[in-house]
């Protein structure tokens, strides 16, 4: 299914459009186009080294951060690039949210953790910010673990419960785009299986993006896989179709374990 | 490179796919030996390899269902696995058909030998060639011979009519005995049946190969 076939169905959220990125003289990403689907699950899946992290970064310019990243093309997010001069990296960022590999919750107690995008240059009366917060939690699947101990330090939850801690807190500031970078290789069956849960739930309201390195995750959660390879986009379609039949004999050989 | 445990494991399945298409033949081959002959005394055999076959089967079954679980396989390892199971139940059904033609057998004993049909020994011909195409199309993952034995079914399906049809207007012409014409009727049916299942199979072995269904599609015309 090429980019016009998934957007004839589909209501493009991202649109990708010859996206070359370089770090320094090395090319990781190279001349890649794919319409993300709105309120779908789109995985990225590939090799170690193929640039999977790469291009989900580059979503909501994470790699500006990189000091010798150098990107061509455009992004489009609902028809604006990102990559124009004049945007707004705090809105783009806050209408692009990530979880990363490894859960990354402040030194702060729940509550400050998923009020914290909220208190950021706002002033919220006590009340409003109780009331998101605990939406956040809900959303995420949280709040009935931890409803009673709002107060206690994060980094006393268990590694699964962190992990949902921060996808509350990246719904906290009403993201319209989530991405996952890996977010299950750090946390056991049962944490990884509730994070799952809740992204087929997210999808209701989110466009969701996930990196991931489990062939069997990506099967599960995800609506459309991509499958990247040295950088290079070589099959991107639903995912009941790459993984009981898939076009490209790389994208076989990867998701069989015949690869290399 | 070394092969790896799952290639190795989807070989032993496949032997074993291998193993019950063979005895599958042996039950063919002797119960047209049986209907040829009109020796009954060849039951025995037959009735020993479909019990084998059974429980070959079941072993298969077994098998791949282990190595769904265990290895949670996708893309043509889990077409693979899914087929082998489709066509081992095809295959153990070939053997109950065979079951049902001694039967059929059994039943005009008072009026054997009788000399069966044209069309019979040609039906027989065209089922055994059916099954040899299907499984060599699934052994050798080739579309190409699952296309071939599906074709060959519309021949079969006209044989069984063309039997259906003559007898029945040779028993209101008064020409046969009655009995004697449900015998080659039932006869064509269930050969019918066992080319079906033939079919069945090649269309599970062209869903391993292309990944697509085809059960229920027309076959004439472009399809395949």
């Amino acid at each position: 299914m090429d980019k016009t076939d998934i957007n004839a169905v589909y209501k493009p959220k991202i649109l990708v459009e010859d996206l070359n990125l370089y770090y320094g003289q090395k090319q990781v990403l190279k001349s890649i186009s794919l319409a993300i689907p709105e309120n779908q699950v789109t995985a990225i899946i590939g090799p170690s080294g193929c640039g999977k992290s790469t291009f989900i970064r580059a979503l909501n310019r994470m790699n500006d951060l990189i000091p010798e990243a150098r990107v061509e093309g455009k992004i489009l997010i609902d028809d604006e690039n990102i990559y124009d001069r004049d945007i707004d990296l705090v809105a783009l960022r806050k209408k692009v949210g990530m979880v990363f590999q490894k859960p990354n919750p402040f030194p702060k107690s729940i509550f400050d953790n998923v009020a914290y995008g909220l208190t950021i240059g706002h002033h919220r009366g006590k009340a409003s910010l109780e009331t998101a917060v605990e939406k956040s939690l809900r959303q995420a699947a949280l709040w009935e673990e931890i409803k009673d101990r709002l107060e206690q330090n994060a980094l006393k939850l268990s590694g699964g419960q962190q992990q949902r801690l921060c996808i509350a807190r990246t719904l906290a500031v009403e993201p319209e785009i989530i991405l996952f970078d890996e977010p299950c290789s750090a946390i056991d069956p049962i944490a990884t299986s509730k994070v799952e849960e809740l992204i087929h739930q997210l999808k209701k309201n989110y466009t969701v993006v996930i990196v991931t390195h489990n062939m069997q995750q990506a099967a599960r959660v995800s609506d459309f896989t991509a499958f990247l390879w040295l950088g290079e986009l070589i099959e991107y379609d639903r995912t009941d179709k790459i993984f009981t039949n898939p076009a490209n004999k790389l994208t076989e050989d990867y998701i069989t374990g015949r690869f290399g | 490179m070394t092969e790896r445990t799952f290639d190795l494991e989807l070989n032993e399945l496949r032997e074993k796919v291998a193993y019950l298409a063979g005895i599958t033949r042996r039950v063919l081959d002797t119960s047209s030996q049986l209907l040829t002959e009109q020796d009954l005394s060849l039951r025995t055999e037959i009735v020993r390899l479909e019990k084998e076959s059974d429980l070959l089967e079941n072993g298969i079954q077994d098998k791949a269902s282990t190595l769904m679980a265990r290895y949670q396989p996708v893309a043509v390892d889990l077409r693979f696995l899914l087929a082998s199971m489709n066509i081992a139940h095809e295959l153990e059904r070939i053997p109950d058909q065979c079951l049902n033609l001694v039967q059929r057998l059994e039943e005009v004993r008072a009026f054997l030998p009788v000399k069966l049909p044209a069309e019979l020994y040609e039906m027989i011909s065209r089922v055994k060639e059916m099954l040899t195409l299907a499984i060599e199309a699934y052994l050798q993952k080739e579309d190409r011979l699952a296309s071939q034995t599906i074709g060959l079914d519309v021949f079969v399906d006209d044989l069984k009519t063309l039997v259906m049809n003559k007898y029945l207007d040779r028993v209101n012409k008064k020409e046969i005995d009655p009995p004697l014409a449900v015998f080659f009727i039932l006869l064509s049916r269930h050969l019918e049946k066992i080319g079906d299942l033939a079919k069945n199979m090649a269309e599970e072995a062209y869903y391993l190969v292309r990944g697509e269904f085809i059960k229920h599609l027309l076959t004439s015309g472009s399809r395949l």
